[in-house]
């Protein structure tokens, strides 16, 4: 599906959203001692949650604005 | 085949056209059309469209990017202050850091121990198993293919927490055996799952 992320964090969708970040969201609890793994897992789903309504509102440039921008 | 407005865009933008992100966006059939639809005919709703899925285009990458460093850093952030926090809480009030090491001590004797009295039995059977850690069925059904030697060490290392040092006292086995089999354990059970796939 195109934009997928995208449309997950339109959707509010967080669930979804931890699914599709499972493998890099694991990868990252190697930094911790297997005890801690969990509680890790945990806080990282509620910083994803505390940041959902500031992804949302992130504004990007559109096509014209991203090439006339940059162009000197 | 290009037409001349498409070949004059290419020429002014040339830069810009290179760049990672506009090849990607233009890999995609759809956003290929309504790109050559918009410079070819240039009429306000196809440059709209245009934008349009630009915008979309770029904000999903920025989400991904972001989501994945929110990730990353706060995974550091995260073992820096559990470190931070045993460092000042330990030793608790009252309780010497001489009295913690010697409660670990006090466990591995325990573990040492070839005297069969109650306490020690009752100990080894509220001790549980490595396998019941492991919540991947996938990988616990491979556990058996590892020697009781090797779940032995599993279990001190994951679950104990003890060093090789601690581990070798305990099994009354040298240092450089409980690393390699530790290693050897690892690597069985990775190879195992590769397999598989």
């Amino acid at each position: 599906m195109e934009n997928q992320i995208l449309y997950e964090v339109e959707n509010q969708d967080l669930e979804r959203l931890l699914e599709i970040f499972r493998p890099a969201i694991k990868k990252s609890l190697i930094n911790t001692r297997m005890q801690e793994r969990e509680d890790l897992e945990q806080e990282i789903s509620m910083k994803i949650l505390e940041k959902l309504s500031y992804l949302q509102e992130i504004r990007t440039p559109d096509f014209f604005e991203f090439i006339e921008h940059h162009v000197d | 085949m290009m037409t001349v407005r498409e070949e004059e865009f290419f020429k002014k933008y040339d830069a810009m056209m290179k760049q990672p992100i506009m090849k990607e966006f233009l890999k995609s059939g759809d956003n290929q059309r309504i790109f050559n639809k918009a410079i070819n005919d240039m009429d306000k709703e196809s440059i709209e469209q245009l934008n349009a899925s630009f915008r979309r285009y770029y904000k999903n990458i920025i989400l991904i990017s972001y989501i994945s460093k929110t990730i990353h850093f706060s995974a550091i952030e995260f073992d820096k202050k559990l470190r931070n926090y045993y460092k000042k809480n330990l030793p608790i009030p009252g309780v010497t850091e001489k009295s913690i090491t010697q409660e670990k001590h006090l466990l591995m004797d325990l573990l040492m121990s070839t005297d069969e009295d109650t306490t020690f039995i009752n100990f080894q059977l509220k001790q549980k198993n490595i396998s019941d850690y492991i919540a991947n069925a996938h990988l616990n059904s491979k556990m058996k293919l590892l020697s009781n030697k090797q779940l032995r060490i599993l279990e001190l290392i994951y679950i104990h927490n003890f060093n090789n040092k601690q581990i070798a006292k305990i099994l009354n086995d040298s240092e450089q055996t409980i690393s390699y089999n530790h290693q050897a354990a690892l690597k069985k059970l990775r190879n195992a799952c590769k397999q598989e796939k």
